[in-house]
């Protein structure tokens, strides 16, 4: 088994030193562990009084130049703050060489687990990799590669034990456990940023076969001595993930230059060879992540999380691990230009094409002689199947500042068209007057469209709407289709109080509507309403969904009265759709969070909320890039958020407050307060399709911004009577803008008419 | 990330190459296919880079030879001697030599000057997304992959591509412009690398090398 993963550690007697009595201000209590890399010992800070770990480097082995890389990258590492990478405290010099304190983790390497017990089953496995996934991901955003992505840097912690991070106090006997942090328990922390590897500079691959580290999870372009990226720990974690599936490393070859050669040249390694039981997704993420060109594996670490939390879901699906028909034992995956493995992915890369032997991996599930439930089978291979197969999705159409709509882009092109449907009644909604060139229109609606934000499908054409109908509140979901001015499609919940808040379009044909304590689907197809999902706590005030159909976000009114915002996956090719994967993107509002949104790339989640915060979140992870907050009135201790919405290009973040509109650029966080104020809070604002001008929406009206001038644009539109503007949204081709507010009328105001024109822009 | 190379200014780096082991490991795709080819065998070719890298590590480069010709034959020479080596261990009794002569196939030729080809062309890609990161201003592997990729799409159209794959306008005029530039740099990394490979400097070698990889047709236009 994994014997020789002592590597280069371990035996080497001129490591081991007499303890010293303290570094610093910390006090040495025990060795924990030594190896290549140094010395760990147990120690105590003496000035904050908690349990760290301290890692002394041999001054030996560093000279002036590795000396000083070591301490910027232990400094760039202290600055990464995120609960599955262990965190770096301090740094130092002392006479007994270079020292860093560090988090102290009670638990074991993943290395130390595997020697111990064996490989982790794959969903344990899996679990792992997606928290080093999201560790890794802090790290590159922050702009650390971490160039050392092994087992032995994989911390386990112990289950239920107190962890330093949160205690910050030496545990007593009998205390109460570590409150969590904010997310979930964190299992796995990725340890060793970027440090080891300062060392290795000093150190090359020579003739004589002398390589500074381990050589088994190298990428080829370490190993080449060429320029690295993100992509590279995105490698050295897909031979990580064999290992840990395993209990073998990737390539197991007989010198240290053997296996450096199969890194640069072999086939990327199949998992199934030594465990045929295991997914065949697990086959496909490896040999995407271990591809020999950096631009033939996950573009990033978030594309690489989603597949693991892809597969876990699967789990989830299957109630059982899923267990899979053997591949022939000499059945790899290759790497030659003939047939280049890939596997799908949520970026826009070419589109992908399925390995052979994945396709034989399905030939062979049809005549698997293992006995399984029927319904198990049926689910989980309708699960795993829609997580495999090609699906040439493409970014939602976002058209590019400046110009016309330059690309149309295939949103679904595995679900047929939907042929004109032919229009129906009118229940529920009257046309008032009708729009045309040059003319506006309304249309008066029965119910309350208190919080509703209006939405058009992704055909840019049907408009949906949702209302509050009758004494019972009972919900009604009209799409309109704007063009025939016909209704061609709706859903009545005559539940009472089912009145939809929200509604959005991860594909043409599913509906998500957020009303009362529920998320449901309606599919426009069958009809068939399923709940997504349920809340016993609150109430989802808004949801939107990435552009890549996938995550769907929520924000929950909390009946305590608070909120919190939600991520999930979401996963439409099952039946019903499901949602998978949680995670809490924030929690802790003390009010509601009235609006989630995504950024038209799906990079980014914004929430605001009505204590006046606005989060800038991950958009694959949920994790906060970014807070702001909304200016409050004059005596007033905090602003009011309601709306946020992204601009086009996803450059700009705009929201809502009282009683000003804000610009944040995303990159940078710079801030710009629009000068005119309306008179109470923005309810509602949106970008025209082109980003120059910004619509925000009060009881006094609707103003257009210049976005690039930051300055009025015309006069108000004033038509719903004084009355809150709760939804704003523009035509594709910017000739039109729709409204709909509190007097429960919907307006189409055409933007054609002279004095209206957004020019000059 | 190195400025581009004038062409007068590339020397042969075969007498100084600094560390074989490296150029190993950049041609191992190379050595390997060829080895799959020679024997026919994955696992053979497998035993076969075994064998040749443990000779390799012990002898290093033969830096003696008065002529050493092209890096690319020398390796050649080696690599298929390992699969001699390990074929007559294999079949241990006298075996006519023409069937070991008979291993120089065309086939197997074929294939060691195609990966020798697309490991250098793989190479200057690599470059080319390595300084486009570094440098977001120049789009050179941007524009560069999306001609090789759509060659049958105008430039107004590639420009509406790299736009949407970039999230920055680019109109036609700026992505010729770009290509042009991305097509020097990417022929000047080409023509680097291949006269790394070279025993001497004569320009006439050079080009001849690049014609037997059929890499002329990427760098003719920046040959003198």
């Amino acid at each position: 088994m994994l014997h020789n993963l002592d590597e280069a550690s371990g035996n080497d007697a001129k490591n081991r030193r007499d303890l010293p009595i303290n570094l610093g201000k910390y006090k040495l209590i025990r060795e924990l562990s030594h190896g290549g890399a140094g010395i760990v010992y147990e120690g105590e800070d003496l000035i904050l009084e908690r349990r760290v770990a301290v890692k002394l480097l041999p001054l030996d082995r560093a000279d002036a130049s590795a000396r000083s890389r070591l301490l910027a990258e232990a400094r760039a590492a202290a600055r990464l703050n995120h609960p599955n990478a262990v965190a770096v405290y301090d740094a130092g010099e002392d006479p007994s060489g270079l020292y860093i304190a560090m988090e102290l983790i009670h638990g074991t390497s993943a290395h130390a687990a595997i020697r111990k017990n064996g490989p982790f089953s794959w969903p344990r496995a899996t679990r792992i990799a997606v928290e080093v996934c999201q560790g890794l991901s802090a790290a590159h955003a922050a702009g650390m590669i971490h160039r050392d992505i092994k087992p032995a840097n994989i911390m386990l912690a112990d289950a239920g034990r107190p962890e330093s991070t949160s205690a910050n106090t030496v545990p007593q006997s009998g205390s109460a456990p570590v409150v969590e942090n904010l997310a979930y328990r964190p299992w796995a922390k990725l340890a060793d940023f970027g440090l080891s590897r300062s060392l290795q500079f000093t150190t090359n691959v020579t003739l004589d076969g002398q390589v500074a580290g381990t050589p088994n999870y190298m990428s080829p372009e370490q190993i080449r001595g060429e320029q690295l990226d993100e992509r590279t720990d995105i490698y050295s974690l897909g031979a990580t993930y064999f290992t840990l599936l395993t209990g073998h490393f990737p390539y197991e070859r007989d010198g240290v230059i053997q296996t450096l050669f199969a890194h640069c040249s072999a086939a990327p390694p199949d998992p199934q060879q030594w465990d045929s039981t295991l997914p065949i997704a697990c086959s496909a993420i490896i040999a995407r992540a271990m591809a020999k060109e950096p631009r033939d594996r996950f573009r990033s670490v978030e594309n690489l999380l989603v597949e693991l939390r892809s597969l876990l879901a699967t789990r989830d699906v299957g109630g059982a691990e899923f267990q899979q028909v053997p591949l022939e034992k000499d059945s790899t995956v290759s790497a030659t230009s003939d047939s280049r493995a890939e596997i799908s992915t949520l970026d826009d890369s070419p589109a992908a094409i399925t390995p052979q032997s994945i396709r034989t991996g399905f030939s062979r599930q049809n005549s698997s002689a293992r006995i399984m439930p029927a319904i198990l089978i049926a689910v989980s291979l309708l699960a795993l199947f829609t997580v495999l197969l090609v699906i040439n999705r493409q970014p939602r159409t976002r058209s590019i500042p400046g110009g016309d709509l330059v690309a149309e882009l295939d949103l679904q092109p595995e679900v047929k068209a939907i042929s004109p449907p032919p229009a129906l009644a009118p229940i529920g909604m009257q046309i008032e007057r009708a729009w045309g060139i040059g003319q506006d229109g309304s249309v008066k609606t029965n119910g309350l469209m208190e919080l509703m934000r209006i939405r058009f499908c992704p055909d840019h054409r049907t408009l949906a709407w949702g209302i509050s109908e009758g004494e019972k509140h009972q919900g009604r979901l009209t799409l309109f289709d704007i063009e025939r001015r016909d209704v061609i499609d709706m859903y009545t919940d005559e539940t009472p109080y089912s009145g939809f808040n929200c509604v959005a379009f991860p594909s043409d044909h599913i509906v998500l509507l957020a009303c009362n304590s529920k998320v449901i689907t309606y599919d426009r197809r069958t009809h068939v309403v399923t709940t997504l999902m349920t809340f016993s706590d609150g109430s989802p005030e808004s949801i939107d969904v990435s552009p890549d159909g996938r995550r769907l976000a929520v924000s929950v009114f909390e009946w305590s009265g608070g909120g919190r915002v939600e991520l999930h996956d979401l996963i439409l090719g099952s039946s019903p759709p499901l949602v998978a994967s949680k995670r809490q993107v924030h929690q802790g509002y003390s009010k509601s969070v009235r609006c989630v949104i995504f950024s038209g790339t799906g990079e980014h989640i914004a929430s605001a909320g009505t204590d006046g915060i606005v989060l800038l979140c991950d958009g694959f992870t949920g994790i906060k890039s970014q807070e702001f907050h909304l200016p409050p009135l004059q005596g007033e201790q905090e602003g009011i958020g309601h709306c946020v919405a992204f601009s086009p290009d996803s450059q700009l973040l705009a929201a809502g407050g009282r009683p000003r509109a804000v610009l944040w650029n995303v990159k940078t966080g710079a801030q710009q307060v629009l000068p005119e104020e309306h008179r109470r809070e923005i309810m509602s604002l949106a970008f025209t399709q082109d980003g120059a001008c910004l619509a925000t929406g009060s009881t006094d009206g609707i103003r257009f911004w210049n976005v690039k001038r930051g300055s009025q644009i015309g006069a108000n539109l004033d038509g719903h009577g004084g009355n809150v503007i709760s939804g704003l949204v523009f035509t594709a081709d910017n000739s039109m803008l729709i409204s709909c507010g509190y007097d429960s009328s919907i307006r189409f105001w055409n933007l054609t008419q002279p004095g209206r024109k957004l020019t000059g822009l | 990330m190195s400025t581009i190379l004038a062409l007068d200014q590339i020397t042969t780096r075969w007498s100084q190459i600094g560390d074989p082991l490296r150029f190993v490991m950049l041609y191992s795709q190379a050595i390997r296919a060829y080895l799959i080819a020679l024997l026919g065998d994955g696992h053979a070719a497998e035993e076969a880079c075994q064998e040749f890298l443990a000779t390799f590590l012990k002898r290093g480069l033969d830096r003696a030879a008065p002529d050493r010709g092209r890096f690319r034959d020398y390796l050649k020479v080696s690599v298929r001697n390992t699969a001699i080596s390990l074929l007559r261990r294999k079949y241990p009794q006298p075996v006519d030599p023409v069937v070991f002569e008979a291993l120089a196939t065309r086939d197997a030729d074929d294939t060691w000057t195609r990966e020798w080809q697309r490991v250098i062309l793989e190479k200057a890609w690599r470059y080319l997304e390595a300084h486009e990161r570094t440098a977001p201003a120049s789009l050179y592997f941007t524009v560069l992959r999306l001609s090789v990729d759509h060659p049958e799409e105008s430039s107004e159209q590639l420009a509406m591509q790299a736009t949407l794959q970039t999230q920055r306008p680019i109109n036609a005029a700026a992505f010729r412009k770009q290509l042009s530039r991305a097509r020097m740099q990417f022929a000047q990394l080409i023509i680097a690398e291949v006269a790394q490979t070279l025993g001497n400097d004569s320009r006439f070698d050079l080009t001849e090398e690049l014609a037997e990889l059929g890499l002329l047709i990427y760098v003719q236009e920046y040959l003198p």
